[in-house]
């Protein structure tokens, strides 16, 4: 195997699916879900708050666990889909790339474009709520360790749907059936069921690093470390196991 | 060479009228729908989960006469409406979008067939496949309360029967322009489902969120405010901190802007942008 | 059809290949030898050529038999792609993108970098006559453009063997024309090995004379065309003619030597005429009429057409 080749031909896609998704038509989703974003948090900010307590569970509640597993659920399970659908996926399929390789390819730009994605959102919508009130480096720290937990959901969404995209021919509906009765249903239960869910680790992570709102008074969190290794390993196995199913799958 | 010619015959059959062209819109609509395993799932479920509970309690608990207040806490604990928005979201998710990839408006369009007319066949396929869930069954499960109540005042009991088909009617329309609206903005079904489920999701959240300070935005969700329309029927009037005037504005809002929308947007096409 | 021994080695060699998807065949017990130059694929439509050539790239793997592409086995060989350029028969380019933008991503796969790519993508613009829309969206392009891209980024990494599936389909007698005289000069000029498919054999005829016929999944001739031809006029030819006064020529018709057999059809005024050397009952046409004091209205042939070789070559 040649590691050059290899290595420019991950390159190359890499780069040509980022533009695809930051600067294609997905783009008006991310622009829309920031004015939503702060729309909301800019009204919800005028209004009689505790600031930290409130602006931190309206982080949590639109980005962390509504939109960002949504944005990795669009972006992800189309990225290839669409390429399979259309059979522009011809050119990369005939390429001297392994489909492992492929498949990292592709996983790569759309982690980072949904990490992209929720940090803008996150820091319009941060500056829509705190703006209007005081900006000290409490909400700074609040800033920054939501943006780590923002930037650990999307590498393990996307390491989700984009498996999920491979695995099935309308990835949208299994998508859309995960992020919302999985995650906001199972992964909103009591007892040890809730553990089935990225979001329970999500929040575990959050109640170890965040001192304010719901998630810091999370009270079935699993240890920090121990929520981060296991989306770690979560996120490699399905990197895996997806790179396996692309290499063994008939294309067009 | 080698190839038979094709005779033309002139046909002289009878050419249909105009609006029996919507009828044939609308019917290619229903059997396509009918045929469609998911849908079929959905509206299977759909009955049992949120009507034949219902229906085994009124038969089998005894009653003097069918209530206003049964059939409000029936159908406004927000499972029917939830159901109604995934179905519909299902079902109107390609009827415009479909058209848009295959570039089906060049057939429809190339015959005398206006917009209106198009979208009126569209629509009416797909309110006779939600009015399966949202219509008949609320009716029939009134029903079956008269027919199986103690009391003999059937008066009363026909009025609620009345207010029922009126809240499934209201029901049946409500979610269908919304869908075919974001239907008519890709050639994906697909993401047309999935814009139609999570605009109403949003919706939701921004009611959830807003409703923290102000009781008047749970009117914005689209389940709150089909609720808000059942208390008004069956019991007469909206929760105190919902104007009616509000709500009559938001209910008319999700049906008509998307209506008046998607009529745009097909004149848009037609004409070749 | 497999040939054997001596000369240039294979390029592409199938010895009972089959592949089936679920209770469709696509190909079935399909044995080839393609040797260097250019080779025509001709099959009707559904015949099996592009699930060969999906074969051939490895994009989906065989269910049976053995398959080699240049000496090595293409499905999960990602390496074999470095000699192989693809022009698919379906839309392949992604429509948001500039020609330019989709050159440069096959490029950079193939490895190709900077400023090389920049002038590789420019030449190949170039003899591909795409040089004005290269910074068009490829949505945008007409069905010839589209054609003519595709080959580009089949020729872009300059390939030792191409692969064109229906390079010819829906383009224009102009563009047709260019495509095949850029397929000839492929392999005269510059040595590319092409392996090109057509359901219509006269396309195939102007690029090459070896040619493979493909029917229901099978390989049913290969070799030089006009030997398929020659094969095809040992068998009796059908011809319909119809008229006013046919009946007699038709009495004068069972007279001529080459004439194997005459049938009337649903009327007196129609006959199908079997003969076995169409060209001296054409050359006699005129003479016939003219001693049978007939008019003919309509001539045509039941089988020269491509149906009816492969009807004939499946039936042998």
């Amino acid at each position: 195997m040649d590691m050059i080749r290899t290595m420019a031909g991950i390159a190359a896609l890499t780069l040509f699916s980022a533009k695809k998704l930051l600067l294609g038509k997905k783009t008006i989703i991310s622009i829309l879900v920031a004015l939503f974003v702060a729309a909301v948090m800019g009204y919800a900010g005028a209004q009689d708050v505790e600031p930290l307590e409130d602006g931190t569970n309206l982080l949590d509640t639109l980005i962390l666990f509504f939109f960002m597993p949504v944005t990795a659920m669009i972006f992800g399970s189309s990225l290839i889909r669409d390429e399979i659908d259309d059979r522009s996926i011809t050119h990369v399929a005939t390429a001297p790339l392994d489909r492992a390789f492929t498949y990292v390819g592709y996983y790569l730009p759309l982690s980072i474009a949904v990490a992209v994605s929720m940090v803008a959102v996150s820091t319009v919508g941060f500056l829509a709520f705190f703006g209007q009130h005081r900006m000290g480096s409490e909400e700074l720290e609040v800033y920054l360790e939501f943006l780590g937990l923002v930037v650990i959901g999307s590498f393990v969404y996307s390491s989700l749907f984009l498996a999920i995209s491979v695995l099935f021919k309308k990835p949208v509906f299994f998508g859309l059936f995960y992020a919302f009765i999985w995650e906001g249903f199972v992964g909103s239960l009591p007892g040890a069921i809730q553990k089935a869910s990225v979001k329970h680790y999500l929040r575990s992570i959050g109640s170890g690093w965040v001192e304010h709102g719901d998630i810091s008074g999370f009270d079935q969190a699993s240890s920090v470390w121990g929520s981060a290794v296991l989306l770690l390993v979560l996120m490699v196995f399905l990197l895996v196991f997806g790179a396996f199913l692309f290499r063994e799958k008939e294309l067009v | 060479m080698g190839i038979s010619p094709i005779e033309y015959r002139p046909w002289k059959g009878v050419r249909t009228a105009q609006k029996l062209r919507l009828y044939v819109i609308a019917r290619s609509v229903v059997k396509h729908k009918l045929r469609s395993a998911g849908v079929i799932v959905l509206l299977v479920l759909g009955f049992f989960l949120v009507h034949t509970l219902s229906l085994l309690f009124i038969v089998l608990l005894p009653h003097e006469e069918l209530e206003a207040s049964d059939m409000n806490s029936y159908l406004g604990s927000g499972l029917f409406a939830t159901f109604s928005m995934l179905l519909a979201a299902v079902v109107t998710s390609d009827l415009i979008s479909e058209d848009l990839s295959n570039n089906s408006f060049v057939l429809y369009f190339s015959r005398a067939l206006k917009i209106r007319d198009y979208l009126t066949g569209k629509a009416g396929g797909a309110l006779f496949v939600m009015s399966l869930v949202c219509a008949f069954p609320p009716v029939l499960v009134a029903t079956v309360s008269m027919a199986t109540q103690t009391g003999s005042d059937y008066w009363g009991g026909a009025a609620v029967l009345g207010k029922t088909a009126l809240v499934g009617l209201l029901v049946t329309v409500f979610f269908v322009p919304f869908g075919l609206m974001v239907s008519s903005f890709t050639k994906r079904k697909s993401y047309a489902a999935i814009g139609t489920f999570m605009s109403f999701f949003v919706l939701e959240i921004v009611a959830q969120v807003f409703s923290e300070f102000d009781r008047a935005w749970e009117v914005v969700s689209p389940i709150e405010s089909l609720s808000f329309l059942f208390d008004w029927v069956y019991e007469g009037a909206a929760p105190y901190y919902v104007g009616e005037g509000a709500l009559v504005g938001v209910v008319s809002a999700f049906i008509v802007i998307p209506a008046a929308v998607v009529y745009l947007r097909l004149v848009r096409q037609v004409v070749g942008r | 059809m497999t040939g054997e021994g001596s000369g240039p080695q294979s390029i592409i060699r199938t010895e009972a290949l089959s592949k089936w998807y679920g209770e469709v065949i696509g190909l079935n017990n399909f044995n080839l030898d393609v040797r260097p130059g250019i080779t025509g694929i001709v099959g009707p439509n559904g015949s099996g050529k592009s699930t060969l050539f999906k074969l051939v790239l490895g994009l989906i793997r065989h269910n049976a038999g053995t398959i080699t592409v240049l000496g090595r086995k293409p499905w999960g060989n990602a390496d074999l792609h470095s000699s192989i350029g693809f022009c698919p028969d379906y839309e392949s380019l992604p429509v948001d993108s500039t020609g330019r933008e989709y050159l440069a991503l096959v490029g950079r796969l193939h490895a190709m970098q900077g400023a090389e790519l920049s002038k590789r993508i420019d030449e190949i613009a170039k003899l591909v006559e795409m040089g004005r829309a290269l910074d068009r969206k490829t949505g945008g392009y007409s069905k010839g453009m589209k054609q003519r891209m595709k080959i580009a980024g089949a020729l872009l990494h300059d390939p030792e063997l191409l692969i064109l599936d229906e390079p010819l389909s829906g383009t224009d007698p102009l563009v047709r024309k260019d495509i095949i005289d850029l397929i000839k000069r492929l392999n005269r000029d510059h040595g590319h090995d092409v392996v090109v498919s057509s359901h219509v054999l006269f396309e195939i005829e102007r690029m090459t004379h070896n040619v493979v016929l493909i029917y229901k999944g099978r390989a049913v001739a290969s070799g030089d065309i006009s030997d398929i031809r020659d094969l095809m006029d040992k068998h009796p030819h059908n011809i319909i003619v119809e008229g006013r006064g046919i009946a007699a020529m038709a009495k004068l018709l069972l007279d001529r030597d080459y004439v194997v057999s005459v049938a009337f059809n649903d009327s007196k005024d129609s006959v199908t005429v079997q003969v076995s050397r169409p060209d001296d009952f054409f050359d006699g046409l005129p003479t016939l009429i003219d001693e049978a004091q007939c008019s003919v209205t309509k001539m045509y042939s039941l089988d020269d057409n491509l149906e009816a070789i492969f009807r004939y070559l499946v039936g042998r």
